[in-house]
Formats: C-alpha cells, sequence, structure tokens
C-alpha cells in the first residue's frame, strides 16, 4: 500500500520534475537569448534614440544606469547624468544619443551618434534651450563620462549586493530571475568590461582634459588592437579634438570630401563604421539594418540639415560681407551654407600652410591607418580601405558653422569674430560648456565662468606659469605649434593651441568693420 | 556460418553506417581543412606578385583569425605599436595585408608570404613624407628574425590559448559553432604546436649574430631546416638581394655567392624556400613569376640627378669598375675569389660543395629536379641596376652608403644604423647616422659575419672623381 503510493509519487515526481526543469531551461533561453531593440518610427527619433548595434556589447540594464548617479554620487559634478552634458528631452526617463535593447535578459541602454552629435543653444542664461540633432554635442563631457564609469567601477560601492538593494530602494522592477542573475554574473561581467575599457581608454590620462564637446577619436581605434600605448611617441599621444556636425552628408559623400578633422577618410560608410566603435559597436554586434537607416537619414540632405539663424541678423552688413567671404573663404569653405562647391572644399590644406595646433594631426599615423584595415577583418565587404594618413587638416564646408564653436578642430577659438583675429589676439583663457548663445561674435558665450551654480570648462590654449601649480610646458614656450622643433611637446596643455588659420589669406589682417561684416554674413549659413 | 547468415543485414547495414560516417568525417575534414578556394584574379603581374600565394599555406599558413589576433593579445612581444608594421613591414593604404602576403583559403583562410615579403623595399625623401614602395627591391626594414622570435614567444606564453584567442577573435569574426569548434579543439592548438615545432628548426639561429633589419642567413636555413644537417658553427648573415631585370643574368653565377647558375633556378630554389610545395602548378607559377622578373626594372633615382657631373663618371666608372659591374664587362656574373675580393668570408664559407650535393638530393626527393644548387668560394660581382636603392653595401649590409664604399675599409663607419628608410642623397644609400637610431638597428662591423673589409676599389680616387662616380652610379 504505502510502496505503491511510493511508487507513483516517485514516478509523477520523476516525470514532472524533468518537464519542470525542461520548461523552465527552455524559458530562460527565450528570456535570455532575446535580443529586441526599441525601434521608433521617425527618423529623427531612431537618430537620437535608435541602437547601433552596441547595445549588445555595452548595454547597461536600463535599472542599473538609473542608480548608478547616485551610488556613485561623489564622482559626478552634479545631480544626475545630465551633469555630464547628457541632454533629456521632456518626458524622457533616457538622455538624447542613448538606445535601449532587450538583450541577455535585459534591457540594456548605451550611447548612440547623437550622444556626440546633438547639442543645444539659448538666448538667455534662463530662456528656453533649444535641442539641434546633428549639432556638435556642446554640452557632453564624454572624458567625464569615462572618468565617472571607471571610477565607479573601482569604488567598494560596485558590488552585487550594494547594487541590488539600490535597485530596490530605487523601486526598479527586477524579479528574483534578474537580481539573481545580475547579482551572480551581471554585475561581476560589467565590472570586468567597465575596468577594461577604463585600462585601454588609459590614453586620456597622458592629455590635456577633453572638456564638454571633445573626445579623442584615433586612440580608441589603437586600443581597440590593443596597441602598446607606452612605446607611442610623445608627439603621437594627443589625439582631442571637437565633435564635428553631421549635417548635409550627402553632398560631402556626392563631392568626394573629406569627413574627418585630418582628411583622413572620404567614404560616410566607413566613417559611420568607425564612429560606431565609440558606441560599443564591434564588427560581431553592430545593428547593420540601423545604422543604414540612420546614414540614409543623414543622406539626405532635404531634412539633415542645419537650423536657421533664429536671432536678427543685420541684411545690409551681411550683403556687405559676402563678397569679402567670397574673396578669402569660399575658395577653401564652399559658396555658402547649403553649396559646397569651391576648389579646395573638403580637401586637406597642408599644416605648414594652415599652421594650426599639429597634435591632432600627428596622433593620427600610417601605422594606424593600415592596420585599421584588418577591422572587419572577418566581413571583406566591409573592411576598411578608404583610411589614409594625411599632412594637414581638411577644409571643412561651413553649413550651420553659427552652431560649431568653439572652432578649429580642437575647439581652441571660442568665437567666429575671434577667429578672425591674429592668433596673439585671441582668448588665451575661455570657458567651454555654456549653451548661451553670444550673438555678437557668434558662438558661444565663452568668457563666463559660472552660471545659476554651474560651472564651465576652464579652457587654456598655451603654457602658463602658476607660481601654484608650476609651469606647466615641456618645451619652454613653445607649447603647441610643431615650429620651430617639428615636434608635437606633450604637456599640460598640448593639443590645445590656438593658433594657425591666420594672416593675410585667412583675412586675420581686414579692418574690424570688415570682420565684422564676414560674421554677420557666416549667420546666414 | 551460421551467424553471418542470421546477422547478414544487420552486419551490412553496420559496415554501411561505418562507411557513410567515416566518409562523412572524411568530407568534412576535406572542407574544413583541406578544400583549395582559389584568389580572385589579380589586376596585374605587380599585383599578383605582391599578394598572390604561391601555395605554401600547407606548412606556412597562419590562421588568417589569429594573424589579426595575435598583435592585440601580445602587444607587449612586439618591438613597437602597429602590430605587425613593427617589423618593417611595407603595407599600402587600403590593402588588406601588408605587401608580400597572401590570403588565401586551404579549408579556412589561411596567411602566407610570397615572394614579395623579402623583395619589396621602401624609401622616403624626408621623415614626414608617406614610404614609396618598389617592388623587386631587397628589403631593407624587414626584421625577420624578431618576426619568428615574437612567434616563437607567443606560442610559448601561457596567454596562447584558444579561449583567450578566440575572445578577442570574437570581436571580429562571426563563426558558426562548428568552426568555433575546430579552431578551438584543433586549428589553434595546431597552431601552436606548429609555431613550437619551427622553433626547435630554428633553435641555431640563437646561437649567432642576430640578422638585424634587412638580412638573413638564407644558406644556413637550407643547411639546418631543410638538409637537417648538424651545425658546423657557420654564419652567413646576407642582405636580401634586388630581384629585378634578371634577363641581364643570364648565363651568370646568381645568389651571393654563386650558388645557382639560371634565374629559373633562383625562383625555384627560392619558392621552395618559402615552403611552396611542388604541386602540379608549381612549374607554371615559377615560370610567370620569373617572367614578371625578367622584365622588371628599377625606379630611375628620383632626386634629381647633375646631368654633367654624372657624364664625367661615366668615364670612371668606364675605367674603373665596368670589367666587373657594367653588362658586358669580362668578369660580370662571375665569382670573384676571396682572396681578391677581401670582404666578409662567412657568408661564402657558409654553403660549400657537399652541402649543395646533399640540397640537391634533397630537392629531388621533394619532386623539384630542374633547379640544382653549387657552390663557390667568393662573391659574384653583380650588375649594378637600381644600385641607388641597394644599400646598405656589399654582400653583408656593411658598408652604408656608396661614399662609404668608396673610402678605404678602416675609414669606413664601424657602426651604423641600419632598417630607416629616409633617403641620404648626400651619400647615396639610407641615412644611417644617429638621426635614423630612434627605430633602426644599430650595425656592428666587429661582429662576426659583419666585416665591412674588402672591395677597395675606386678608394684611391680623388673626391672629385668619387663625387662625378656616384653621381654615375644614381643613372644605373
Amino acid at each position: 500500500m504505502f510502496r505503491a503510493i511510493f511508487r507513483l509519487f516517485r514516478r509523477v515526481l520523476g516525470w514532472g520534475l524533468l518537464v519542470l526543469i525542461i520548461v523552465f531551461v527552455g524559458y530562460l533561453a527565450v528570456r535570455f537569448l532575446e535580443d529586441e531593440p526599441v525601434t521608433y518610427a521617425d527618423d529623427r527619433d531612431h537618430f537620437k534614440y535608435g541602437s547601433t548595434g552596441g547595445d549588445r556589447l555595452a548595454g547597461i540594464p536600463t535599472g542599473i544606469w538609473q542608480i548608478l548617479p547616485t551610488l556613485c554620487a561623489k564622482y559626478l559634478p552634479g545631480e544626475g547624468w545630465q551633469s555630464l552634458g547628457f541632454i533629456y528631452e521632456p518626458g524622457k526617463e533616457l538622455p538624447i544619443g542613448t538606445s535601449v535593447r532587450r538583450s541577455f535578459g535585459f534591457d540594456r541602454v548605451f550611447l548612440n551618434c547623437a550622444a556626440c552629435h546633438s547639442g543645444t543653444y539659448r538666448e538667455t542664461p534662463d530662456g528656453e534651450r533649444t535641442i539641434v540633432l546633428g549639432m556638435p554635442a556642446n554640452n557632453l563631457d564624454l572624458a567625464a563620462f569615462r572618468d565617472f564609469l571607471g571610477q565607479c567601477t573601482v569604488d567598494e560601492e560596485f558590488n552585487s549586493l550594494r547594487i541590488l538593494a539600490e535597485l530596490e530602494r530605487a523601486g526598479v522592477d527586477y524579479d528574483w530571475i534578474d537580481r539573481a542573475a545580475l547579482g551572480t554574473v551581471g554585475v561581476p561581467l560589467m565590472r570586468f568590461g567597465l575596468l577594461l575599457a577604463r585600462h585601454r581608454f588609459r590614453f586620456l590620462d597622458r592629455q590635456p582634459e577633453a572638456g564638454p564637446g571633445r573626445f579623442d577619436t584615433f586612440n580608441p581605434a589603437k586600443v581597440l588592437m590593443n596597441w602598446p600605448l607606452e612605446k607611442l611617441p610623445e608627439r603621437e599621444w594627443i589625439g582631442l579634438n571637437d565633435f564635428p556636425s553631421l549635417w548635409i552628408q550627402g553632398q560631402r559623400e556626392d563631392r568626394g570630401m573629406q569627413l574627418h578633422w585630418d582628411g583622413n577618410n572620404d567614404s560616410v560608410d566607413e566613417r559611420n563604421r568607425s564612429a560606431a566603435f565609440g558606441s560599443g559597436g564591434l564588427p560581431v554586434v553592430i545593428d547593420r539594418e540601423s545604422l543604414a537607416r540612420t546614414a540614409a537619414w543623414l543622406r539626405n540632405d532635404d531634412v539633415n540639415v542645419p537650423p536657421a539663424y533664429p536671432f536678427p541678423i543685420d541684411g545690409e552688413l551681411a550683403a556687405k560681407g559676402k563678397p569679402l567671404y567670397a574673396q578669402y573663404c569660399a575658395d577653401c569653405h564652399g559658396v555658402d551654407g547649403r553649396n559646397f562647391e569651391g576648389k579646395y572644399v573638403g580637401k586637406v590644406e597642408p599644416i605648414d600652410r594652415v599652421r594650426t595646433d599639429p597634435c591632432r594631426l600627428d596622433n593620427y599615423t600610417r601605422l594606424l591607418a593600415v592596420n585599421q584595415n584588418l577591422l572587419y577583418g572577418g566581413y571583406p565587404e566591409e573592411r576598411f580601405r578608404r583610411f589614409r594618413k594625411t599632412n594637414g587638416y581638411a577644409n571643412m564646408p561651413l553649413d550651420g558653422i553659427w552652431l560649431r564653436g568653439p572652432y578649429l578642430h580642437n575647439g581652441s577659438v571660442p568665437t567666429l569674430r575671434h577667429l578672425l583675429e591674429p592668433s596673439e589676439n585671441r582668448p588665451k583663457v575661455f570657458f567651454r560648456g555654456n549653451d548661451v548663445f553670444d550673438q555678437k561674435r557668434v558662438g558661444f558665450v565663452w568668457d563666463v565662468a559660472e552660471q545659476n551654480g554651474r560651472r564651465f570648462f576652464r579652457y587654456e590654449t598655451q603654457c602658463i606659469d602658476d607660481p601654484e601649480r608650476g609651469v606647466f610646458c615641456a618645451y619652454e614656450k613653445n607649447p603647441e605649434n610643431r615650429y620651430p622643433d617639428n615636434k608635437c611637446v606633450v604637456s599640460k596643455w598640448a593639443g590645445n593651441g590656438n593658433r594657425g588659420h591666420e594672416g593675410r589669406r585667412y583675412g586675420t589682417h581686414l579692418a574690424a568693420a570688415d570682420k565684422d561684416a564676414i560674421v554677420e554674413y557666416l549667420k546666414t549659413f | 556460418m551460421e551467424i553471418i547468415r542470421r546477422y547478414w543485414r544487420r552486419l551490412v547495414a553496420a559496415v554501411g553506417i561505418l562507411v557513410l560516417i567515416g566518409a562523412g568525417t572524411g568530407l568534412l575534414v576535406w572542407y574544413k581543412f583541406f578544400r583549395v578556394v582559389e584568389q580572385p584574379a589579380f589586376a596585374s603581374e605587380e599585383e599578383f606578385f605582391k599578394y598572390g600565394s604561391v601555395r605554401s599555406e600547407l606548412l606556412l599558413g597562419l590562421p588568417y583569425p589569429l594573424f589579426v589576433t595575435l598583435p592585440r593579445v601580445f602587444p607587449d612581444l612586439l618591438p613597437g605599436p602597429g602590430g605587425f608594421t613593427s617589423f618593417g613591414l611595407p603595407w599600402e593604404e587600403g590593402k588588406p595585408l601588408p605587401v608580400g602576403l597572401s590570403l588565401k583559403t586551404l579549408g579556412f583562410p589561411r596567411v602566407t608570404l610570397n615572394c614579395a615579403f623579402c623583395h619589396t623595399t621602401s624609401y622616403r625623401e624626408e621623415p614626414e613624407d608617406l614610404p614609396t614602395y618598389v617592388v623587386g627591391g631587397p628589403t631593407h626594414t624587414l626584421r625577420l628574425q624578431q618576426l619568428f622570435r615574437f612567434l616563437f614567444a607567443a606560442a610559448n606564453d601561457p596567454r596562447f590559448t584558444s579561449t583567450r584567442l578566440m575572445i578577442e577573435m570574437s570581436m571580429d569574426f562571426d563563426m558558426s559553432l562548428l568552426d568555433r569548434a575546430l579552431y578551438y579543439f584543433f586549428i589553434i592548438p595546431f597552431t601552436r604546436e606548429a609555431i613550437q615545432q619551427a622553433e626547435k628548426q630554428f633553435a641555431w639561429i640563437d646561437t649567432r649574430p642576430d640578422w638585424g633589419p634587412g638580412r638573413d642567413d638564407p644558406f644556413n636555413l637550407v643547411k639546418f631546416i631543410l638538409n637537417q644537417q648538424p651545425d658546423d658553427d657557420t654564419s652567413g648573415n646576407t642582405d636580401i638581394p634586388a630581384v629585378w631585370r634578371l634577363d641581364d643574368r643570364d648565363g651568370q653565377a646568381l645568389h651571393w655567392s654563386g650558388e645557382a647558375l639560371t634565374p629559373n633556378a633562383v625562383v625555384t630554389l627560392s619558392a621552395v624556400g618559402i615552403a611552396s610545395l611542388p604541386f602540379k602548378d608549381f612549374k607554371d607559377r615559377n615560370a610567370r613569376i620569373e617572367a614578371y622578373l625578367r622584365k622588371l626594372q628599377p625606379p630611375p633615382y628620383p632626386f634629381g640627378v647633375d646631368a654633367a657631373l654624372a657624364e664625367r663618371g661615366a668615364e670612371i666608372f668606364a675605367e674603373n669598375c665596368a670589367d666587373c659591374h657594367a653588362s658586358g664587362g669580362s668578369r660580370v656574373g662571375t665569382v670573384i675569389p676571396l682572396d681578391e675580393i677581401g670582404t666578409d668570408p662567412g657568408r661564402s664559407d657558409s654553403f660549400n660543395k657537399d652541402d649543395a650535393e646533399r640540397a640537391n638530393r634533397r630537392f629531388r626527393l621533394l619532386g623539384v629536379d630542374d633547379a640544382e644548387f653549387t657552390a663557390a668560394n667568393g662573391y659574384v660581382a653583380r650588375p649594378l641596376s637600381g644600385i641607388w636603392l641597394l644599400g646598405p653595401y656589399l654582400h653583408n649590409g656593411s658598408v652604408p652608403h656608396l661614399r662609404a664604399l668608396l673610402t678605404p675599409p678602416d675609414q669606413r663607419p664601424r657602426g651604423f644604423y641600419r632598417g630607416y628608410d629616409v633617403y641620404d642623397q648626400e651619400n647615396v644609400g639610407f641615412v644611417s647616422d644617429d638621426a635614423a637610431a630612434a627605430g633602426a638597428w644599430r650595425y656592428d662591423t666587429d661582429v662576426r659575419g659583419n666585416s665591412n673589409a674588402g672591395h677597395v676599389y675606386g678608394t684611391t680616387l680623388s673626391a672629385d672623381e668619387k663625387t662625378a662616380l656616384i653621381e654615375f652610379l644614381k643613372t644605373l
């Protein structure tokens, strides 16, 4: 009697357990193998929030993204992600430039193109800001983002127990499977990934501070291939430059124009693939469909255009500036803000002529250009073919130039009016990260250190001899240019030089009224 | 019998299944390891020379994913940044691989070297310039020995595991589960084993002076690896030669000491030297390479020549050098005995008649029956086409430039740098003084085999005559 019951019980339990295990494993498989990005019907939303596929690799579970600013508040300059310059649209939980994808069982968030290519401006310190897509990210401090993640990762608070507790406190809706997965695998794996990234991005530690609106474009390519950075010659260390604008890519491509600051590539697709690495977009994870959609939108010159200048323009003055522009600028910068015709537009201007800071140029080397041909090695169709080493900086067209300050590739000149001055008259020190527009000089307000409780980034263009901090130049008073020793010298402020793009060819000798006229005309771009 | 009768159906079925499994496995092994996918046609003979396979995949093929990955996993074992370029490999912009490497699928994609690996050179006018590559010229930047050492060190490194390498590979390669398994269990471990076996074959090079950039020890490679001869403690380090204008070399002795007698033999023997095996297309391919090299011309001197001065130099050349170095000269392409030429004997001494005979027997064993080695005691007086790109000079590359070659041996530099490709227009050769020190290798003439003695011809000319002669040499 008892034996019969026991046998039945065992049989039922045995089969039942097996079925239960199969069902549960199947459920976990479905749950953790799901791979689905959040998608958007509108192309502009897709640019702002669409996935490059990099979130498959670098994606942070949204719950953890939400609690990180609290967990590691001490490493943020202010409150929340917005203190790093991320832009939030009203009603959105995540900032512009992030995408969400369900992958490995979690909604995971990481950056996309718009993070570095969306900015804001406003008329007055207390006025409403306007968000502009495709504009250089004038607020985002990407280096500080990396620092924050790096510091948070090595903080003792960054552990499974603490993070799970914080998630619960914040009311994040994770069930027990989520919590178990995070606690055992997720958090340690994330810590591993972030530590690896922190180590590989160590090149940032021996450059001047980037500040908002700038980052290093090609040292990341070197660490992607795990180059022994310590063996690189000093002149190749510094790769900081401004984020560029992304408007009117169709015409740029049709005219075969160079797309990076030093003119090392003229293919929009390759540029996109190269830039997508920055969002975690390795060849094996990249979302080709999504990226193609973004690329198509970027190429559509009917919709992807800069906004018209929103403040008054003095038509008479602008008319006076037009012929001056045609005489001094058009050959290199195009007929106007929409027509990029011109003998030298999109071509590389030798460094010996433009004489701007050489560090970014020297940072990109021929060794790198050819080694990049191995990236996408497993995808012969997509392999890089168009990277070249150049000896100068490319002449960019000036579409939406009023929104692209500070100027020059390293963002060393705050406004257009300053750029028309000889370098000795340009500000030696100014502040970046303020989105209030300077209608007089065209650019962003540059001489305000602090506003509404927010401190801006102090940009130093050259050696400073500070009794407290010492002399920061490794090489006398020759901080930025390769003249006369033909070397990019590493010092606190190397790479930040504001010289060059001056002299009779560049209009810095003109009368003040003429310069004002050119600046007025440039507002129409 | 009874058993067979009773079970024959099952037996047939069992045998059938076994045969099927065997065939299937065989097919899989063939497909995944030995299936040949021909390279796409090359646009020109030059492209073929630079990137075409000589079918050495079987013995030397490095799996392409490992080629991409190794420099990333072992950056600390590289001489500098830049992956394989840090060994001085020429690499044209936009191309998938450096010049001299071919990518071909034998089961899986494999990278191997071809003739252009050693026979492509580069020069620049200024340090800031990009290099100009010259096909057929002798590399003077390639650090072959260091490249070997890198591979050996990597194979002996605890990081050389399937897991570690496949994590890195997974960044650029999306593989099927089957391919992953094959790489994990077979290809990566086997590659490691193969490199370690190769290291044993190369153990002798560590007991001798370093090759340095642009040199190797060619006939000791033949003796110790092909012949498997006992170590005789010779060192025959020599410059890699140019391979252009082979048309001029018919009827001449070739290689530095006249080890081969026809251009075809040089191509054939060198092909075997880079593990090109005598499969059915072996002769055709060698003939194709030979035909290309017969007509290949060195580029003219690019920095301008003083014509009047060169004309004066031509007379001096006719008087002093033509016998041995002008086409039609009575001694061109003959071996000048050691006693007469007086240059370092190491290279000539490294290969004698017995060695040649042994190598020939080995070649015949491999199925190569149309090329023979011989041996002589001295060095070949060679035509000087493209001499401006052949520096450093003499067979062992012991004299940095032509001007030094025209000075008496005791006044030639005893130490200089080689492996730097900025051109020295003043002296004709490559910049070899302290300015080159950064990326270059110091050559010491006191080291065994590196003597810069001998070839005293023209050293007694006046300074003006030497300058005129050098001007003329630029035009060759």
